[in-house]
């Protein structure tokens, strides 16, 4: 039984993974990012390594997610800036 | 000295600190502060240095903690040798800017502190993954001064470095699994002792993996294309120091990581063949590209990248240790002359491009000599320890491979001659009386010409004094070719 | 456009296979512990009085390498704030709607909890300074998002992260010049004669907690400055 769920949580790992590379548009694919790192944290607590667990959730799905949508909107509104110039 | 091997890397360290507090606190101090430090770090890179040379070496455990355990710090005469080069290297660079703006840009100082500690985590560390902990820190204390001087272009040329040194750091680190995993210890030394009961084919993927990853660095054929447009971008004198002493701190680590931790060169004779042919690569490339340059500093960005391919020759030929030694010594002072005598050369003409060099020979005579000179050396001509280093390396390769890897010297040679011809012509011709002169901003001060003339001096009097320090290097060479005696220096002899 | 989708699928395809390959053929232990591991286990609540052993090898066997790492964030956040540094333009944003904002200023205390925990209790409970000062970078990063930047930031200034992150960088390496004063060498614990307690006990581990306390101020402010100098720039790097 938790074989299977491991298991499960390996196939979405490398689906988000995919997901994540795949998607157009930068925000859904943050947001896919932010998924495979919370599934990355299940399965880092599953082979209960609890303190890697923890580092993995707070970088991966708290603060990558937060310097990425902050890079993609400024990046994002500097573009609409040229395009409104030229 | 007991605590000297971890000074080396605290020291720059809280120099780093201070730095960012008195940028905060007090701008003008910065500079001093900097300064100070980095004359300070010198100064105990040559006392440990001297001190490793009069013992077998030194060994600092820290935190107190033996071996295979905690992490240990190495420096043996091999480490000794690059931590005088570290130290002639940040003693030019203080000297060089002094009164110079370069220090006060926000942030340098505070960069160059950290390269500075990361470099010498580098060369002491006995410890795989210390080692490359100080590698990342390099690498984005580098990445920093890349993009510092011109914003815009050195943004860009350093997110380029910083994709490629990520693909370097990752190799690396599969590289540490894949040790950690078959011996179950990090440090170096311990790996080596057990290395051969590793299957050879883990050794092969290992030793591919860490020469890719340090190829990376040092621009390895392939995988060079973020060095030229780094070095244009940065500034002369972050370039000199990147390339200069970054990049051979890079091949210690390379050597080190080959020689003593996975015997590659013995268990599998394939390494000495891929190091020989990345290395020939490397001279007919860097020199071929070189000479379409137009610009001066990416010219010597691809000349980085030829002599890279010298020391790698040494590098694969079963007796070239000492020959890469004297190549890496010889690089090491010339490319720092030629990139801080180009700097006032080129603050003069306000562009690097090389169409616009004209009259600033009679301009900055000084620094036209001295880039004469080391442009000689580099060249190899006759007299130069350029000569001397090259004269080496061919011998090596010639015992192993026959007359090709000499050919391939020789005629890397002409083109670099020609090359650097091209530029001096430029450089000597008439400045167009009609043209408007851009306002010289930064005029080379009396320190600075000092340190770039002894440079050259130091170039051209090395080519003489090679037999004199080729006992040195000898011995600092045999250190790590030598596998026995590092690995005893750390485990102790005892075992 | 797919003839690039194909071929970059094909390049990341045989990276994958071959790090697959060399993983599991090379890097595949039986699970038995490898030798240090099992010092670690063996002989690290006795060396190092925490019963946390993965705290007792990064802030006490290892603690070089933490060092190391604490660095690295210092780097970048130099690079960092160099590169955005002249940018003028003042942080805009202007926060969550009313309801989000009260329910957070009510909630706020309980938010600041879960760090803090983190942080003081890394010798005894998973986590530590690097995990505890991550999520207070995090909540820094909340605060910004929920009351608008313009409020955030006059809150928690840049300059006093800055601050505290040159402040915190020093106390790191204070903390181990004791071991250089003391004897047992840079960075030593409890052979530099820093209590160790008895193990499981809040006030134990001698050193560990004192820099599970300097590196969550360090990576925290280090990180949240990041974070400042980004909302800070125009999106132009000048």
């Amino acid at each position: 039984m938790l074989d299977v769920a491991f298991g499960l949580l390996l196939v979405l790992l490398v689906i988000t993974a995919l997901g994540a590379v795949l998607i157009r548009g930068y925000i859904t694919s943050i947001i896919v990012l932010s998924v495979f790192s919370v599934v990355t944290t299940v399965i880092f607590a599953f082979l209960q390594a609890v303190d890697v667990a923890m580092a993995e959730a707070v970088i991966g799905a708290g603060l990558m997610t937060a310097i990425f949508v902050t890079a993609v909107s400024r990046t994002q509104k500097q573009r609409r800036g040229r395009e409104e110039r030229s | 000295m007991t605590h000297g091997p971890v000074l080396l890397v605290v020291a720059p360290l809280a120099t780093a600190v201070i730095c960012s507090v008195t940028s905060m606190a007090a701008k003008r101090a910065t500079r001093y502060v900097l300064l100070t430090g980095l004359l300070v770090h010198a100064g105990l890179l040559v006392l440990v240095a001297v001190d490793a040379t009069r013992t077998a070496g030194l060994i600092y455990l820290v935190g107190g903690w033996a071996a295979p355990a905690g992490i240990v710090l190495v420096v043996d005469r091999f480490a000794a040798l690059f931590l005088v080069l570290l130290a002639i290297g940040e003693v030019a660079l203080t000297l060089y800017t002094i009164g110079k703006q370069t220090v006060d840009r926000s942030g340098f100082a505070v960069l160059l502190a950290l390269l500075a500690t990361a470099l010498s985590g580098v060369i002491v560390a006995g410890d795989l993954f210390n080692m490359f902990v100080f590698i990342e820190l390099a690498s984005v204390a580098s990445i920093g001064l890349i993009a510092l001087k011109r914003r815009d272009t050195g943004a860009a040329s350093g997110f380029v470095y910083l994709v490629y040194a990520s693909i370097s750091g990752a190799l690396f680190l599969i590289a540490v699994v894949v040790l950690y995993s078959s011996t179950g210890v990090l440090t170096i030394a311990e790996i080596g002792a057990v290395v051969h009961t590793m299957p050879p084919e883990a050794i092969a993927i290992c030793s591919v993996c860490f020469i890719v990853s340090f190829g990376v660095k040092v621009g390895l054929v392939p995988l060079h294309f973020w060095q030229a447009p780094a070095y244009h971008a940065a500034g002369s004198t972050a370039a000199a120091f990147l390339s200069g002493v970054a990049m051979k701190v890079y091949l210690y680590a390379m050597v080190r990581l080959l020689w003593s931790g996975l015997d590659a060169v013995a268990r599998v004779p394939a390494i000495a063949v891929v190091l020989t042919v990345a290395g020939l690569v490397n001279i007919v490339f860097g020199h071929l590209v070189a000479l379409g340059e137009r610009d001066l500093k990416r010219l010597l960005a691809y000349s980085s990248v030829a002599h890279v391919g010298y020391i790698l020759l040494g590098l694969g030929s079963s007796a070239g240790m000492v020959a890469a030694l004297m190549h890496i010594v010889m690089h090491s002072l010339m490319k720092t002359g030629l990139f801080f005598s180009c700097r006032p050369i080129i603050a003069h003409s306000g562009s690097s491009r090389i169409s616009r060099l004209a009259g600033t020979a009679r301009a900055q005579p000084v620094a036209f000599a001295a880039f004469v000179v080391a442009a000689l050396a580099i060249v190899g001509i006759p007299p130069t320890g350029g000569f001397a280093s090259k004269w080496f390396v061919s011998i090596a390769a010639y015992a192993d491979y026959g007359v090709l890897p000499v050919l391939v010297v020789a005629v890397g040679t002409v083109i670099s001659l020609l090359y650097y011809v091209r530029v001096s012509i430029a450089a000597l011709a008439e400045a167009p009386p009609l043209r408007r002169r851009v306002p010289s901003t930064g005029r080379a001060g009396a320190t600075a010409l000092v340190v770039i003339a002894s440079i050259a001096a130091a170039t051209l009097i090395l080519g003489p004094a090679m037999t004199r320090l080729e006992p040195t290097l000898r011995r600092a060479a045999d250190s790590v070719v030598d596998r026995a005696r590092y690995i005893d220096l750390v485990r102790g002899p005892t075992r | 456009m797919t003839f690039r989708r194909v071929y970059g699928g094909a390049i990341a395809a045989v990276a994958a296979a071959g790090l697959g390959y060399v993983l599991l053929s090379y890097a595949v232990t039986d699970g038995a512990l490898l030798p240090v591991a099992a010092r670690y286990v063996t002989d690290g609540v006795e060396d190092t009085a925490a019963i946390n052993i993965v705290s007792g090898v990064l802030l006490d066997y290892r603690a070089f390498d933490t060092l190391g790492e604490a660095t690295v964030i210092l780097a970048v956040v130099a690079a960092v704030s160099a590169l955005f540094s002249g940018s003028t333009r003042s942080p805009g944003g202007h926060g969550a709607g009313l309801l989000v904002q009260r329910s957070v200023s009510y909630l706020a205390g309980f938010f600041w909890l879960f760090p803090v925990y983190i942080i003081v209790n890394g010798h005894l409970s998973p986590g530590g300074g690097f995990q505890g000062g991550v999520s207070l970078a995090v909540l820094i990063v909340l605060l910004n998002v929920v009351f608008g930047t313009r409020v955030g930031s006059q809150r928690i200034g840049v300059n006093h992260l800055h601050w505290a992150e040159s402040l915190s960088a020093g106390a790191f390496i204070a903390i181990g010049a004791v071991g250089i004063v003391q004897g047992g060498g840079f960075l030593a614990n409890l052979s530099a004669g820093f209590p160790a307690g008895s193990p499981g006990a809040f006030i134990s581990a001698g050193a560990i907690p004192l820099l599970n306390l300097v590196i969550g101020v360090k990576v925290a402010s280090g990180l949240a400055s990041i974070f400042y100098d980004l909302i800070s720039s125009d999106g132009v790097v000048r």
